[in-house]
């Protein structure tokens, strides 16, 4: 009997679908393993040609394993700023994967980092919704981040009146979320008007309105000799004077330069300081994904 | 430039192919001769996981590698790459091979300095074979010459060719006097010196120029600084002193001024100009001399 049952062991283990089975498995997993060694060692070239290659074989590997090197490299990408190549595979990998989460989420973080609020968004919306009370607070605090970035206040305040979660980190983003949405409302822009206005009554004054008085001294230092020097020449020479020409228009030059300078300076100042905000949000909006997904 | 130090360098490829083809590592070799060198790449890193255990074999093989990724132009990849094997042991012939290939890597990617760095401990090694050690000394003096060492590079091959190289007496005079006749005075380009270039721009405004050899631009700055002295002397005589005083002097220092900053870099862009003609005739006559050195 003892014999018996040696013997059809061995003759199962020796049978070609169990040998494959066992190859597979081995396979697989020296294939991730080397994958993984790839990216450890920074061979990205190598890194890439080879996910290509197993993404490519239909033969041997499921659509699982595909999406795990999609997932493993796209992360890669990810953190190398490589977003491109992140974005192609990320967004590549099937919703029944377990991967599916993480790779939509920061798929969207992406196009969100790349400006590209729009799709972003269309992204998130599309992530199939989960019962879970922690991908639900995720995904309203992520869409509300977006909302805000493409400045619909009206959208982010109706997503921000239903947004519960017990997660600290996530309540501590939201909260700082919140300062940033009201320093959005709150930023005043300055008038380009009014700032070019100033300049033309006292040269620089409009940038020292606009918040930067040392350009505003140095306008004035390069526009008032150069009127004093026209008005010199002016009363010396007359109009006969070449001289007179040649800084009257360089003075002309230079002063309406200066009114220009000042109104644009109001938009940058204005673009400056929303960017920072900006930036802030973006960066907030990654901290909860990367730490529920690492 | 690449292609020669590629060709001079291919003795240290040809003992490295030897060597891995002993470990019948076939996959490679086919797609090497189907020129399919970042296939190639990858197969030896396949190898390398397959072999992390065997550190010599691993040394072989990124060597290997080394070789496919100058043929697709990734230079800058090899020193990293290689740097994978710091704190290995390795025997002395692929130790020296390691540091000659990094050094190679460096000096395909224009960083000289390090070039100079990582080839020099391949002469304190004390097994090193013939290709690799004439290939470090060609590689040294190359890189030496690129920071536009000459002297020294040409003092480095003559000591080396005297105490290091074995070959015949007759073969080792001439080939010093090869060296000499390379690096001669004669024929090494004289740098200018900036400091120099700014102070002469700040006595005689032009001077500066004229002493890097660009005559037309030092007397079109003499002209520009002597006109606005000219121009601030008739302002005063014009009774337009606010003229002469603002506009006047502004635009004379910014001439006078302008001319002897002008020597920041024109002087480092004639001097690299002369560097670039210099190396670019030593080294197929350098690539020459190592092969003379290992003919023997």
């Amino acid at each position: 009997m003892k014999y018996t049952f040696i013997l059809i062991l061995g003759l199962l283990l020796h049978h070609p679908i169990v040998v494959k089975a066992q190859q597979d498995a081995i396979g697989i997993s020296d294939e991730l393993d080397f994958l993984f060694y790839l990216l450890e060692h920074k061979q990205f070239d190598d890194a890439d040609l080879y996910s290509n290659k197993l993404i490519a074989d239909s033969v041997r590997f499921t659509s699982e394993f595909k999406d795990s090197v999609r997932f493993i490299c796209a992360s890669a990408w990810d953190k190398y700023k490589k977003p491109e190549k992140a974005l192609a595979l990320y967004d590549r990998i099937h919703d029944n994967s377990v991967f599916y989460y993480p790779a939509s989420y920061r798929s969207a973080l992406i196009e969100i980092e790349r400006k590209n609020y729009t799709i972003g968004r269309e992204k998130l919306e599309n992530i199939y919704y989960d019962d879970k009370d922690y991908f639900t607070a995720l995904k309203k605090f992520e869409l509300s981040g977006i909302y805000l970035l493409m400045r619909d206040y009206a959208a982010f305040d109706s997503i921000q009146t239903g947004f519960q979660s017990s997660d600290s980190l996530l309540v501590a983003e939201n909260n700082y979320m919140l300062q940033c949405s009201s320093l959005l409302r709150n930023q005043r822009k300055k008038s380009g008007l009014l700032a070019g206005g100033l300049s033309a009554v006292i040269p620089g004054l409009g940038k020292v309105y606009t918040g930067k008085p040392w350009e505003g001294l140095a306008s004035f230092i390069k526009t008032i000799p150069l009127a004093a020097i026209t008005y010199e020449n002016y009363r010396v020479d007359g109009f006969k004077s070449p001289q007179f020409y040649i800084f009257g228009s360089l003075f002309a030059l230079f002063y309406v330069g200066n009114i220009w300078g000042s109104s644009i300076s109001a938009k940058i100042e204005y673009q400056e300081t929303s960017d920072e905000i900006i930036h802030n949000i973006v960066v907030g909006l990654r901290i909860p994904v990367d730490k529920y997904f690492r | 430039m690449r292609s020669y130090t590629i060709l001079l360098l291919v003795f240290a490829f040809q003992s490295i192919s030897i060597s891995v083809k002993s470990q019948s590592f076939s996959i490679v070799d086919s797609l090497v001769l189907e020129k399919k060198y970042e296939e190639a790449s990858l197969a030896c890193e396949e190898l390398v996981f397959r072999h992390r255990e065997d550190s010599e074999v691993m040394a072989e093989l990124l060597l290997m590698k080394c070789k496919f990724l100058e043929q697709t132009g990734k230079y800058a990849q090899i020193p990293p790459l290689l740097a994978r094997l710091d704190g290995i042991r390795l025997n002395d012939t692929l130790k020296a091979k390691v540091y000659l290939e990094k050094g190679l890597g460096y000096y395909l990617s224009d960083n000289f300095e390090m070039a100079e760095k990582s080839v020099l401990p391949v002469f304190n090694i004390e097994y090193v074979p013939k290709d690799v050690l004439v290939s470090g000394a060609i590689l040294y003096a190359m890189a030496l010459g690129e920071s536009g060492k000459w002297t020294e590079a040409g003092a480095f091959l003559s000591n080396f060719i005297h105490n290091d190289l074995q070959a015949e007496e007759k073969l080792k005079q001439e080939l010093m006097y090869q060296v000499a006749t390379l690096y001669s005075e004669e024929k090494i380009p004289e740098m200018k010196s900036i400091r120099k270039a700014k102070v002469l721009s700040l006595i005689v405004p032009g001077l500066g120029q004229a002493y890097n050899g660009d005559y037309g631009k030092g007397l079109l700055n003499l002209l520009l600084v002597s006109g606005s002295g000219t121009w601030i002397t008739w302002n005063v005589l014009n009774s337009t002193y606010l003229t002469a005083a603002t506009a006047g002097v502004y635009v004379f220092l910014y001439f006078y001024f302008g001319g002897a900053n002008q020597s920041s870099w024109l002087v480092p862009a004639k001097n690299n100009k002369k560097k670039i003609l210099f190396n670019n005739d030593l080294r197929p006559a350098l690539s020459h001399l190592g092969e003379r050195m290992l003919r023997q």
